[in-house]
């Protein structure tokens, strides 16, 4: 009887395995495509392709829990090592597969990376403007500024399930307060407190809206206060579309509160010297589109052109040509251009995973082509 | 079958470990307390941001209507206070320009085309004109002016004083909406007694540029009626 190690390995390493786990990504693929739909592409993405569990509304009414992307993938990731790696017959003779397989792996490992690791955002630009830094499309933070300069951040990953009921206290050394963070809502706008009416802070309340299916459109609120010493507080509201940052004084000092698009910093800075598009000819349509930056770094400045499927690529980042406007411009509007902005160690991998992939089916696929030419002539010989 | 209940077993095996691992991984990461670890030095802004309060900050305002309920103290201190009385205004529409339905915190609202004009009364604690002017540059996302460039905006003769006048390009964000690229916008501020007036047209840049002379058209024609 063969030891439960050797079972469990036999196990993972079985075809029987590999087929029930590509036949489930099957499934969650087509449900969450069709999901897609009404809940839009960011949710969906979320609740089935970045999730352990997920489940799914047969028909809308019988709910079928499955498991999620991620844990497939993760469970194909040990079956393919196990049986197309480990377990596989290696050879001189038959490379091919074992290079394939490699390369499948290296396509599981690019997602996992990418899921962990990257970064995604936008940066906005209109000609003459710079800017060094870039903001996402859905991710929230509240920073909090110092008198001199000094920035303490929150992410959004740690309060942004803090709906009713629930409150954390974010505090920090050097901090002279302590903020609490409570009432979240994904989607709200504020109004005025009605006379009598209980709730809200400073005089207003979030009003919870629909998600929006288009996740960037959702602006997040929340109702925060600041714990001073000696038991002094100061209660507000924190909405993202708000003009000014929530400024409260601590110990004679203003501190500033701003809820917003999580920021992040490039080492470099971009300035958008022009922009410029080509229409079809006797149409509206544009052809082409480019943007004509200088990149800034240490002082020295940088022309680039930056064009659909032709980005700029720099210390691990990537801006793409993403959008323009306005788009029914008068002659002599100023034009503003949006670059998507990337930030992934595994942004080459897939391609190297596809590279490995041809060439492992190539390989194997001719050898066994010879093998049957050769066997052929034999026979005829 | 043997073979294939043990199998079973096997993946039964892996699915309550695999299972019992996310469990574990999802426990002990929520506390009430939580230590923040990301700090930066930023360079100061050139201008503190203005303490207002929430309504303020989100573009509700406060206009003292008759009977109103009595000022509404903010944490920060600063206390929001109106005009006790509301102003009675009289004005000339300018060509082109449709009365819009009345709308909260608005004296009167006006279209034309693509492009939005409101007047507003606020108490003298509306902030000053620096404190607006970024504001909204802030709302077309741009960066702060300073003193000296504020102090330099052109003027408009209103309520026969000397208004100035803001004309501001760029992403437009109001309350509760998605940023709008390519907008301009005009704003006038006038400083009265215990008051201060806002003049504001807000729309596509080449439209609300071809309705700069009606704009300020407009806002000399305001005068005090009966």
């Amino acid at each position: 009887m063969a030891s439960l190690g050797r079972r469990t390995f036999r196990f993972a390493a079985s075809y029987g395995v590999t087929v029930v786990l590509l036949f489930l990504l099957l499934v969650l693929v087509f449900f969450g495509t069709l999901e897609q739909v009404d809940q839009g592409l960011y949710e969906v993405q979320k609740k089935y392709f970045e999730s352990l569990f997920v489940v799914h509304d047969l028909f809308g009414v019988i709910p079928l829990p499955l498991p999620g992307v991620y844990l497939l993938l993760g469970l194909l990731l040990v079956n393919l090592v196990c049986g197309g790696i480990l377990a596989a017959p290696k050879s001189w003779r038959r490379p091919g597969l074992l290079i394939a397989h490699g390369g499948i792996v290296l396509m599981i490992l690019a997602g996992f990376v990418t899921h962990h690791f990257a970064l995604n955002g936008h940066m906005t630009l209109y000609e003459g403007e710079s800017a060094d830094e870039f903001q996402s499309y859905h991710a929230w933070e509240i920073a909090l500024s110092t008198p001199n300069g000094r920035q303490y951040i929150i992410p959004g990953s740690q309060f942004v399930a803090l709906g009713t009921g629930r409150s954390r206290v974010f505090y920090a050394e050097g901090l002279p307060f302590e903020l609490k963070l409570e009432g979240v809502i994904p989607n709200c706008e504020p109004r005025l407190v009605a006379p009598g009416e209980v709730g809200g802070a400073d005089g207003v309340l979030l009003e919870a809206l629909p998600l929006e299916k288009e996740s960037e459109r959702n602006v997040l609120g929340a109702y925060a206060t600041a714990l001073g010493p000696g038991g002094q507080s100061s209660k507000g509201v924190l909405w993202g579309l708000a003009r000014v940052p929530w400024v409260v004084t601590v110990g004679g000092q203003d501190y500033a509160i701003d809820l917003r698009r999580r920021r992040w910093k490039v080492p470099f800075r971009i300035t958008l010297d022009a922009f410029t598009r080509e229409l079809h000819p006797r149409t509206g349509i544009p052809s082409s589109f480019m943007s004509e930056v200088t990149k800034t770094e240490d002082g020295v400045g940088r022309k680039i052109e930056i064009k659909m499927n032709e980005p700029l690529r720099h210390q691990g980042y990537t801006f793409f040509q993403a959008s323009w406007g306005p788009q029914n411009a008068q002659p002599g509007t100023p034009f503003y251009s949006t670059f998507s902005v990337v930030k992934n160690p595994a942004d080459q991998w897939p391609l190297y995973s596809s590279c490995l992939v041809s060439f492992g089916l190539l390989l194997h696929f001719l050898q066994r082509l010879y093998r049957y030419l050769r066997a052929q002539q034999r026979g005829r010989a | 079958m043997i073979k294939y209940a043990a199998n079973a077993r096997v993946a039964l095996a892996w699915l309550s470990a695999v299972g019992l691992l996310a469990a574990l991984g999802g426990c002990g990461q929520w506390t009430d307390r939580k230590a923040i670890t990301d700090v930066r030095d930023e360079a100061l802004p050139a201008q503190p941001p203005p303490k207002l309060t929430a309504a303020q900050r989100f573009g509700l305002a406060t206009v003292q209507r008759p009977n109103a309920p009595p000022p509404i103290a903010s944490p920060a201190g600063v206390t929001a206070t109106a005009s006790s009385e509301p102003l009675a205004l009289v004005w000339d529409v300018p060509d082109g320009w449709q009365q819009a339905p009345e709308r909260m915190m608005r004296v009167v609202t006006f279209t034309a085309g693509n492009c939005e004009c409101y007047m507003s009364v606020l108490g003298s604690a509306a902030g000053n004109l620096e404190a607006n002017v970024n504001r909204w540059r802030g709302q077309m996302a741009q960066p702060p002016a300073s003193s000296e460039a504020i102090a330099a905006l052109p003027k408009v003769p209103v309520l026969g004083r000397e208004a100035a006048m803001a004309t501001i390009q760029g992403t437009y964000t109001g309350m509760g909406t998605a940023p709008r690229p390519g907008q301009m916008m005009l704003g006038v501020i006038c400083s009265l007694e215990e008051k201060t007036l806002f003049v504001k047209m807000i729309g596509p840049q080449g439209e609300v540029a071809t309705q700069t002379a009606n704009f300020i058209a407009f806002c000399k024609s305001l005068r005090l009626g009966q």
